[in-house]
């Protein structure tokens, strides 16, 4: 009974102290409704995280890496809309003074500086180029023993070993060490080099050689740490390049918030303030940041998430401002359907093209036909004269990119400067303008050709590669073809192997450089898995390969499509479309087909 | 028990073993790891696909690399994500976490629910509310979540932040969704028709009465329980938890979980100023918890008397509750600036991640933003696996309801109270309890659809994009730790079936 009334008493007392205290609890807040100017932001959707900030390395090699890179560091120039090379003179400036031996001398300019106000010098480029041109490498690729753990990480290469784990085609070609004189390094290629432009972004694509040098070589100054990078290049010292090269190929490689504060150092206008694994990145302005790009958002958050319906209702519900969801008339229509934001559709880098095979002993090889290869040649075209390249156009693509269009160059992308030129002359688009199933029909009768069978081989599972092969099929059995369906899922494995008589699948083009194309159609190339060859192609290609003049490169170009339009090599149909919608706060967005895509030119962007 | 513990370990490395050869094989099989080189134009091209071949050793049959998987993975090591360089344990690490915290609370929520309704349900066999649950709980069972998470995120999130913008009452939704209510508590309370139709009737105007208040007196602006909220909630579960579990007639049971509520009240007060000179964080909120819990027992325990635990029982439940309502109504505290700050722009429920980025929130407002976060992905996943508890929990109350002892405890005048929470419903509820370890391990194999589509990302991403991206040990890491943690869980409900019915034993 007394602890009953003991705990009433407590009971009450409580209560009553409650009632009689006037005055009430503390409410937090109040703080913060006055506000100073809010730091503006952005927030963009990416459908892959970030997971390597050195995006020259071989595995680092991808989109996801490239923005982030793009956003965090200047360089020597960028592509614009047109996909012209423009010159980022803040960063320095570049010549091209000789043409034989070809020569290009860069300077650096004074604005060029790391985000921790450290300048940016020659050490720097030379570490790009060293690391890049794999002239300093001690130990090859395919090694496997000799690089790579069990697991499948790089091992740190023993003392002495070099192994920078890139390969840069054209830098390869920079025999002679480059020199060095100041901010101005000059290099000479060991034959002329067409794509020598293109490849002036390897040269700013870097890691800060200063800390690398303080991370490999334990130099603590800025200065005296690059230039002890600079120098074992110079001297090819191996016990210090195989520091160098350990902490090149591993240190960069971060899937959340470093705590080296050093690993975020860049020279562009934004640096990253803060990465959530698997969830977002930040990128602020960058105060020590001196150059041109001087952007007008305070920072950028990219935030993680692949699912394309997820990113439009992300972009209905204000969580992000800019996404570019894999294209689909659904994601479309949906996006369409959202107030207040702006739907962007245009090209991709990737595209569809159709390719019969020569070398099979199928209905487009010479030897079905004893060796005439005229006959082969009759029998391809009227193939190709077949398929209903603006059907497929309309009916597959623009519903999604309203202003596609049948695309018509093996090699130029649609976007680029002289797209008009190369397709004009190589004569597909006015051979293969429409389909025309009589002349088809007669080409087949003179060849002797009675109903080929022509088999295709296309990713079955894809849905729009379905619609195709459908549209291609019908077509194609109205001139007398017997089209069977060779569609697999392992279709990859299967290019080159013979099995199939035409295949279509994307290429996608990475840069505008003109060398890029060169495996795709040189005899026994890594890429012609058509068995295509023809002498006279060949020898342009070598010729190309060393033109750095632009205007004959077109030329050259022209000369090598019309070639194989003639032979009847194939025909390109179309762009993959993308799909860009944003927030109408949002200003600035004009997306190009390759990579940065829709970054290209964060500087310019503004939200309201 | 130790032999039988001895065999079950050694059968279930054998059945790992056989499975990651199984998997291993099958999932070589069908990655193609130079997919994305095969459409590249790269100059380097030949370069590239020699290093991934030397880096993979995909020029080795599969069983060589089988066995050097399977020699990292028993010396602990397993391997990496060649992709982006990373170990899978790192990855792991993210993952585990993710998914727990993504998955447990929908899976205890699914629970409760699933057994309250289910035994509900059971009770009122074949009334029209039992008829109800049925369907509805078929519906939910079979809806695909992808569809589920869109919907949600149009109506619950976009849907809800407009209306936030500008609350406004819809007069003939209201209606609907209170009647609902209205007869949602009259079937679940039955009686007489008469009492039914007091109860509908009063169901639907509180219902439609609470919503009205809620949208017309500004509440949404600065919404929070207060003083008289968390005290109205905390007295009003003394009472019927008394009710449902002791009965009003036990005075002292009656009274330990009022001066619980009475306490925690007084408490709830002391709090408001105790974080608003100390900052609060995980480790106190624990022991605050820790401590309501062990004040609770001392209450009962003083009340006491002959029935000591069902006091402490009780009045344990009681200060749960005041303390979960105490916290929900100081993370309510920061909702207006929260509401306001720049980077949620007046849109607090978030359709994708785990966190909004770069806010720089206080540890109420973190967690405000980690539930703001949870608030869709935790109704899809409710949505969708409560209603398999329901169906369970109903069969196995109706199977013991019909059994003779019920009848013997009926016929000698047991309260019908008593006849169900005493004896009917603990033994209503031991089959679950072979069903709760084997979901709550699933909890840590994740919830694919639902993690990609609401960007969180756990266990079942993982394992999802380390398909796609040609990893293989990822996957293999997948496969294991959900492998192992199955059997681990089945040995774990047989044992925990075994203490529970002494009619079971384990043996050899």
């Amino acid at each position: 009974m007394a602890t009953k009334k003991l705990l009433a008493a407590a009971t009450g007392l409580i209560v009553g102290a409650l009632a009689f205290t006037a005055c009430t609890p503390p409410t937090p807040n109040a703080s913060s409704t006055a506000s100073t100017a809010q730091p503006t932001s952005v927030s963009v959707m990416w459908n892959q995280p970030m997971y390597s900030m050195n995006n020259v390395t071989t595995f680092g090699n991808a989109t996801a890496n490239a923005n982030i890179v793009y956003l965090t560091n200047d360089n020597w120039m960028y592509y614009d809309k047109g996909l012209n090379m423009v010159p980022n003179k803040s960063y320095g400036t570049y010549e091209k003074t000789s043409d034989s031996p070809l020569t290009v001398k860069m300077t650096l300019a004074d604005t060029a500086t790391w985000s921790d106000g450290v300048p940016v010098t020659a050490a720097d480029v030379i570490l790009a180029y060293g690391a890049q041109s794999g002239l300093f490498n001690t130990v090859t690729g395919d090694d496997a023993d000799g690089l790579y753990n069990e697991d499948g990480t790089i091992k740190d290469v023993g003392a002495g070993k070099v192994y920078f784990d890139s390969s840069s085609a054209g830098l390869a070609l920079i025999k002679d060490f480059p020199i060095v004189d100041g901010k101005t390094v000059t290099v000479t290629y060991s034959k002329p080099f067409a794509d020598w432009e293109q490849y002036m972004t390897a040269f700013g694509a870097g890691l800060p050689a200063h800390i690398v040098g303080k991370r490999a070589l334990g130099e603590a100054d800025p200065t005296k740490a690059a230039e002890a990078v600079l120098n074992a290049f110079k001297t090819k010292d191996a016990a210090a390049l195989s520091k160098i090269s350990n902490v090149w190929n591993q240190d960069w490689n971060f899937t959340k918030m470093p705590d080296d504060k050093d690993l975020v150092v860049g020279s562009g206008p934004y640096t990253i303030s803060d990465y959530k694994e698997n969830q977002y990145l930040t990128v602020t302005k960058n105060a020590n940041y001196k150059g041109e790009h001087t952007a007008s958002i305070d920072s950028i958050t990219v935030r993680y998430n692949e699912d394309p319906m997820a990113a439009v209702q992300a972009l209905q519900n204000g969580e992000v401002q800019l996404i570019s969801p894999q294209a689909t008339a659904d994601i479309l229509t949906a996006a369409k359907a959202i107030n207040n934001v702006e739907v962007y559709t245009g090209d991709e880098a990737t595209y569809e093209h159709v390719d019969p095979t020569f070398n099979n002993g199928g209905p487009f090889d010479p030897k079905t036909y004893g060796g005439d290869a005229e006959k082969a040649k009759k029998v391809r075209q009227a193939f190709l004269l077949t398929i209903p390249r603006q059907t497929i156009v309309d009916n597959i693509i623009k519903p999604i990119n309203p202003n596609a269009a049948v695309r018509n160059s093996f090699i130029v992308i649609p976007s680029a400067s002289n797209y008009a030129t190369v397709s004009e002359a190589n004569g597909m688009g006015t051979t293969y303008a429409n389909v025309d199933i009589e002349k088809a029909k007669s080409l087949l009768a003179e060849a002797g050709a009675k109903s080929p069978k022509v088999r295709i081989l296309y990713a079955k599972s894809n849905v729009r590669r379905q619609q195709e092969f459908r549209l291609m099929k019908e077509s194609a059995e109205k001139a007398g073809f017997q089209v069977i369906d060779n569609g697999s899922d392992d279709w990859g494995a299967k290019l080159g192997d013979k099995s199939y008589d035409v295949s279509f699948f994307g290429w996608q083009s990475t840069g505008t450089g003109v060398t890029e194309s060169d495996a795709n159609y040189r005899t026994k190339g890594l890429n012609n898995f058509s068995g295509y060859s023809n002498k006279d192609v060949d020898a342009l290609f070598d010729e190309l390969q060393t033109t750095v003049d632009p205007a004959k490169q077109t030329e050259i170009v022209s000369k090598i499509e019309k070639i194989m339009v003639d032979d009847a090599f194939g025909v390109t149909i179309f762009q993959f479309p993308g799909v860009t919608a944003y927030s109408k706060a949002l200003s600035g967005i004009d997306p190009v087909s390759i990579s940065p895509t829709i970054f290209w030119n964060f500087w310019q962007w503004k939200i309201s | 028990m130790l032999r039988f513990l001895l065999r079950r370990f050694f059968l279930a490395l054998g059945t790992l073993l056989v499975l990651s050869v199984l998997v291993y094989f099958m999932v070589d099989l069908a990655l193609d790891p130079l997919a994305d080189l095969r459409q590249s134009t790269s100059p380097n091209k030949a370069d590239l696909v020699a290093r991934r071949v030397a880096l993979l050793k995909l020029d080795e049959p599969w069983w060589v690399r089988y066995f050097d998987w399977l020699g990292g993975f028993v010396r602990g090591d397993l391997g990496m994500a060649w992709r982006t360089q990373q170990t899978v344990a790192s990855q792991l690490q993210g993952a585990v976490t993710t998914s727990i915290s993504l998955v447990l609370s929908a899976t205890v929520l699914a629970l409760m629910l699933g057994i309250m309704i289910g035994i509900v349900s059971a009770l009122r066999q074949y009334t029209g509310f039992d008829y109800s649950i049925t369907l509805v709980s078929f519906v939910l069972y079979s809806l695909p979540v992808f569809w589920v998470a869109v919907l949600l995120k149009q109506f619950m999130a976009i849907g809800m932040n407009d209306f936030l913008d500008n609350p406004t009452l819809n007069v003939p939704v209201t209606t609907v969704i209170s009647a609902v209510f209205g007869l949602f508590w009259a079937g679940a309370l039955g009686g007489s028709p008469r009492r039914k139709i007091l109860v509908f009737a009063a169901a639907t105007l509180i219902t439609g009465g609470t919503w009205a208040f809620i949208v017309f007196s500004g509440w949404l602006d600065a919404p929070r329980l207060g003083f008289f909220g968390v005290g109205i909630i905390g007295f009003a579960f003394a009472v019927i938890i008394t009710m449902a579990f002791a009965g009003l007639n036990n005075k002292r049971a009656l009274y330990s979980a009022l001066t619980t509520a009475a306490v925690g009240l007084g408490v709830y007060y002391g709090l408001q100023w105790l974080w608003f000179y100390v900052p609060a964080d995980f480790w106190q909120i624990v022991l605050l918890l820790v401590s309501a819990i062990a004040v609770a027992m001392l209450i009962g325990w003083l009340w006491g008397g002959p029935d000591r635990g069902v006091s402490m029982r009780g009045a344990v439940i009681v200060a749960l509750i005041i303390a979960v309502m105490t916290f929900v109504d100081r993370v309510l505290q920061v909702y207006p600036e929260y509401y306001n700050s720049s980077m949620i722009r007046g849109r607090p429920i978030a359709t994708i991640g785990a966190q909004t980025p770069n806010l720089n929130a206080d540890f109420w407002m973190a967690n405000l933003d980690r539930f703001t976060h949870l608030l869709l992905p935790t109704v899809a996943l409710v949505l969708i696996s409560f209603a398999g508890y329901t169906r369970y929990q109903r069969g196995s109350m109706l199977e013991v309801l019909s059994q003779e002892y019920i009848r013997t405890a009926r016929a000698k005048g047991l309260s019908e109270r008593v006849v169900i929470v005493r004896h009917a419903l603990r033994n209503a509820l031991m089959p679950l309890a072979s069903i709760i370890p084997v979901d709550l391990v699933a909890v840590i194999g994740g919830a694919v659809i639902t993690e990609t589509i609401f960007g969180w990302s756990g266990m079942g991403k993982l394992f999802i994009d380390s398909m796609q991206n040609s990893e293989i040990d990822p996957v293999m890491a997948y496969v294991m730790i959900t492998g192992a943690l199955a059997m681990t869980a089945n040995l774990l409900a047989d044992l925990l079936y075994a203490v529970l019915d002494p009619r079971i034993r384990v043996n050899a």
